[in-house]
């Protein structure tokens, strides 16, 4: 089922973020919204997410779906190592957590906390605790952050593979992350967002 | 010498320091003033002080008063925490309850004692007076603390569907541990001065403060000052005990940064 995103309006302190904006999505593949950083595509990310309500307008195919999201910020609790980190979002379930981090290369550093570990090793992190959910879409938000070129395309093939059939959507400035995964490309600008052109 | 045990015994000399000084000046003025009714000299009171330690009757005074405070601020801290936690969930329970915190953040502790007299037999008085001190105090902390509680975090769990129960065990309690730290600081100290006020207008069997009424009844003004002695270093001590229990457990939660 697709999701059809229907003239939906956000607005903060009388500015328009978002504004009338429609998208429809398909029920599968790699979706990257392509953009400069502050044009909307994170709100974009939080309405779909439902960590926002737009103004007005609706967003259809979204019912009873499991997001798992990669903010741009880790989002990690400090006082949590990896391991925990990853299992809060699997009722406490070490197993599949440690499942999670070996896929992004970290089962050695489970039981370190965030502040003992590296910028790139806190992104994977999140990126393990998105695995683990399992979502039926994932939603990244500029995932490759902290990571150099050879691990971020190495994390996107594991994200890929390890979601096929399912949807992803990608956020992102880098031109060539986009490219070498996105299905559909929409090239975006804003603020209110908008979609200048979308290439597949 | 080791440098820990060097810090260690510099600090403890230069805690000595300090004491002798301010006992220096007490010994001082009592000396000018020449009345021991007025200002007992400090080696009057610490020859009352090891009179009184040594009996029965006064471990059994001090221990009563230990249990009353202990009893109302436990119940003043678990009814603040809940509280605040109630108002903070239900907007309705906040806009109710509101006012009533306020009033009794305003109301001189004197007018409840007064008032609670009438109410409650003496010896719950300094419990009730107690708890009704703390609760505030750990009412307004709890709350600081949800308040401050990382947005990005709660969202984070909101997006993955953690459990409400959960959610206040792992994000929201490591969180307000650091304001319920100085709750139990502040809170501890208004028990102890409230609790004894209410004792001494009160007058229960077996109190600290029914002994310092009576002190003072009879003239004795360094027995006077050998309970509000014991009564600050019982404070003292019960902080001490309390903030360590708290702080082992902090210890898991290393400060919260942004990550």
């Amino acid at each position: 089922m697709t999701i059809e995103i229907n003239k939906i309006n956000v607005s903060f302190e009388g500015k328009y973020i978002l504004r009338d904006f429609s998208l429809t999505l398909p029920e599968s593949g790699v979706v990257c919204i392509f953009g400069p950083s502050g044009c909307g595509k994170t709100v974009l990310f939080k309405c779909l997410s439902g960590l926002i309500k737009p103004n007005s307008g609706e967003i259809n195919g979204l019912k009873n779906k499991r997001m798992s999201m990669v903010f741009q910020e880790n989002r990690l609790l400090p006082w949590f190592d990896a391991a925990e980190n990853v299992a809060l979002v699997v009722n406490d379930n070490r197993e599949q957590a440690m499942a999670a981090l070996a896929k992004m290369e970290l089962a050695s550093e489970a039981d370190k906390l965030p502040a003992e570990m590296s910028g790139g090793m806190l992104h994977r992190v999140a990126i393990a605790r998105a695995l683990a959910y399992n979502g039926d879409i994932l939603l990244l938000d500029e995932p490759t952050t902290g990571l150099d070129a050879e691990l971020a395309i190495k994390v996107m093939e594991i994200l890929i593979k390890s979601w096929q059939g399912r949807l992803i959507l990608l956020i992102t400035h880098e031109l060539a992350l986009a490219q070498k995964f996105a299905d559909i490309i929409y090239t975006v600008e804003g603020p209110p967002l908008q979609i200048k052109e979308k290439s597949e | 010498m080791n440098p820990q045990i060097k810090e260690k015994a510099l600090s403890v000399l230069k805690g000595l320091v300090v004491l002798f000084f301010w006992l220096a000046v007490w010994a001082v003025i009592a000396h000018a003033v020449n009345k021991e009714l007025i200002l007992p000299v400090p080696l009057e009171v610490a020859k009352r002080f090891f009179v009184i330690i040594f009996t029965l009757e006064f471990w059994q005074i001090a221990f009563a008063s230990l249990l009353r405070i202990i009893i109302g601020f436990v119940g003043g801290m678990l009814a603040g925490i809940l509280l605040a936690v109630l108002m903070n969930s239900n907007k309705f329970a906040a806009a109710l309850l509101a006012p009533l915190i306020k009033v009794v953040r305003a109301t001189p502790v004197v007018s409840f004692i007064i008032l609670a007299l009438v109410w409650i037999v003496s010896n719950s008085l300094p419990v009730f007076i107690s708890f009704l001190m703390v609760l505030p105090v750990a009412w307004a902390n709890t709350l600081s603390g949800i308040e401050n509680t990382d947005r990005q975090l709660l969202e984070m769990a909101s997006l993955y569907k953690v459990k409400k129960l959960r959610i206040w065990r792992k994000i929201y309690f490591p969180s307000i541990q650091p304001y319920l730290l100085a709750a139990v600081s502040s809170g501890l100290g208004l028990a102890w001065k409230s609790g004894i006020t209410a004792e001494v207008i009160a007058a229960p069997r077996m109190a600290i403060g029914s002994e310092l009424q009576a002190a003072k009844v009879y003239l004795e003004s360094a027995d006077t000052f050998v309970w509000t002695i014991v009564v600050v270093i019982m404070s003292i001590i019960l902080e001490k005990i309390i903030t360590a229990l708290i702080s082992r457990r902090q210890a898991k939660y290393p400060a919260e940064e942004k990550l």
